[in-house]
């Protein structure tokens, strides 16, 4: 939010998020949301079989098969479809940009709750119904190293400065 | 004079110019000193709250693979069993929409018909013909059994809070996928289902029978798991068909499996729920009228009589 200062000195203006933020968030949860496609795709139509081991320890059919695979009726596969369709916005250039905390603080909240998701989906797959699925591992790890990348990038946030005569020659304009 | 006041003044207003700046200074080292701590803390929390994220998955991981060792360990069956969980909304739905449109080939039971007797008549409270199932949760056989019962029945009526877990792992055809009756409830306007896994999967006592059941597991049952008596007219000793051909497979592919009757699974247990649907049709007055004389229904009620 921008404040100014009385001493004189600088007046905070709109945030200035690290230039990574942006194209590293938005590359992984594109990445995210293609692994998302394929995985409802595979759950919904039949003839699309997950290109994964089905026996041992690796095994994608049974944990996409398994009641662990949905959650209040709705398939898992679809909640993250639906995770990454929404993450898009948080992580486009103009939303690193703004300095509103909704925005700042929404974003990692958001970014949290997927994470915190991802411990109980990984606790189904490991104790519940010991199987990995690698597809949904890799959207696992998708999804922790975007809150990752989140938290880093929020931490080195910094407002951008001006110094007073550039804000009062900004000021001095209708 | 006016010229050494102007020169003071200068000299002060310089002197004055000087003092701002160095204090602007100052005050400009101090906050970017402050930033730069606000920022090693922020960088300090960031990396906190991923590390524990980290530890919270390892430790998960930790607890399965420790779970796991356990079991593999153990030599006397005295694990916990397999879990139970609720069965999916995949298994619900293709256990309660099973049409038997295509004729059975009951040469897909391979571990024989069930057997018409001529006893005491078995009726639930409300007076219908009832259907007694008595299995365990870690028995193979009954593994095999629940899937050709639980879609014959979904064809009268409806379960609800049905449970889907493996037979043990450490008997024969470990592993298989099922149902578990216990808990599970039934509503039909036709007939009474009575479901009792007397052991849990682990071998722990779990559902307990009446006195009137036990004799019938007795008289009629012989003391063996799975048992199904049908009214009092017809009765089921073992399975009808190997449950090694459900090995590999979770409770949601057997289930997804049964549509398709070109090949087994899906063969066996159509075929076993067609025999099963014709029985109870025999014990309820051949109601409903679409579900008893459907081909498959009317097939396997001619393979039966020829059977008896």
């Amino acid at each position: 939010m921008p404040t100014s200062s009385a001493a004189g000195g600088v007046i905070a203006t709109p945030v200035r998020a690290p230039r990574w933020a942006s194209p590293v968030t938005l590359v992984l949860t594109l990445a995210g949301l293609g692994v998302a496609i394929y995985l409802t795709l595979a759950h919904y139509d039949t003839s699309v079989t997950l290109a994964c081991s089905s026996n041992g320890a690796i095994n994608c059919e049974k944990v996409t098969t398994s009641a662990e695979s949905e959650v209040f009726g709705i398939p898992v596969a679809v909640l993250g479809l639906a995770y990454f369709v929404f993450m898009l916005p948080w992580h486009l250039p103009a939303a690193w940009r703004s300095a509103d905390p909704r925005i700042k603080y929404g974003r990692l909240a958001y970014c949290l709750a997927g994470v915190g998701f991802v411990c109980y989906l990984v606790y189904a797959e490991v104790v519940v119904i010991k199987a990995i699925c690698l597809w949904c591992t890799a959207v696992h790890v998708i999804t922790f190293l975007i809150f990752a990348v989140t938290g880093f990038a929020l931490a080195l946030t910094m407002p951008v400065e001006i110094s007073d005569d550039e804000s009062s020659e900004v000021s001095a304009h209708p | 004079m006016a010229d050494r006041r102007d020169e003071t003044r200068q000299k002060d207003r310089t002197s004055n110019k000087y003092a701002a700046k160095k204090a602007a200074e100052r005050l400009a080292a101090e906050r970017a000193s402050q930033r730069r701590a606000e920022r090693r803390r922020n960088v300090l929390v960031a990396g906190s709250a991923t590390l524990a994220v980290l530890i919270v998955v390892g430790v998960i991981v930790a607890i399965g693979l420790t779970n796991k060792s356990g079991k593999t360990t153990t030599a006397n069956p005295s694990d916990s069993g397999n879990p139970v969980v609720p069965a999916s909304s995949t298994v619900v739905e293709a256990l309660h929409n099973v049409p038997a449109t295509t004729a059975v080939d009951v040469t897909e039971i391979k571990s024989g018909l069930p057997k018409s007797i001529t006893d005491k008549p078995l009726t639930g409270d409300n007076g219908k013909p009832q259907v007694l199932y008595i299995g365990a949760d870690y028995c193979p056989y009954c593994a095999a059994t629940r899937w050709p019962l639980a879609v014959a029945l979904g064809r009268f009526g409806t379960f609800s809070d049905l449970t889907t877990t493996y037979s043990s792992d450490k008997d024969a055809a470990p592993h298989t996928p099922t149902l578990s009756f216990h808990g599970a409830s039934y509503t039909s306007d036709y007939i009474d289902f009575v479901g009792k896994e007397q052991q849990d999967g682990a071998g722990n006592p779990l559902d307990s029978l009446t006195k009137t059941q036990e004799q019938l597991l007795s008289s009629r049952g012989g003391n063996s798991y799975p048992f199904i008596d049908f009214g009092g007219t017809w009765i089921q000793h073992g399975s009808l068909f190997d449950p090694n051909s459900l090995s590999g497979m979770t409770p949601e592919q057997v289930a997804q499996s049964i549509s398709d009757t070109s090949k087994a699974p899906g063969s066996t247990i159509q075929a076993g729920a067609d025999v099963y649907t014709a029985i109870i049709c025999k014990i309820d007055g051949g109601k409903p009228g679409d579900v008893c004389t459907a081909p498959g229904v009317k097939a396997a009620a001619s393979a039966l009589d020829a059977n008896k």
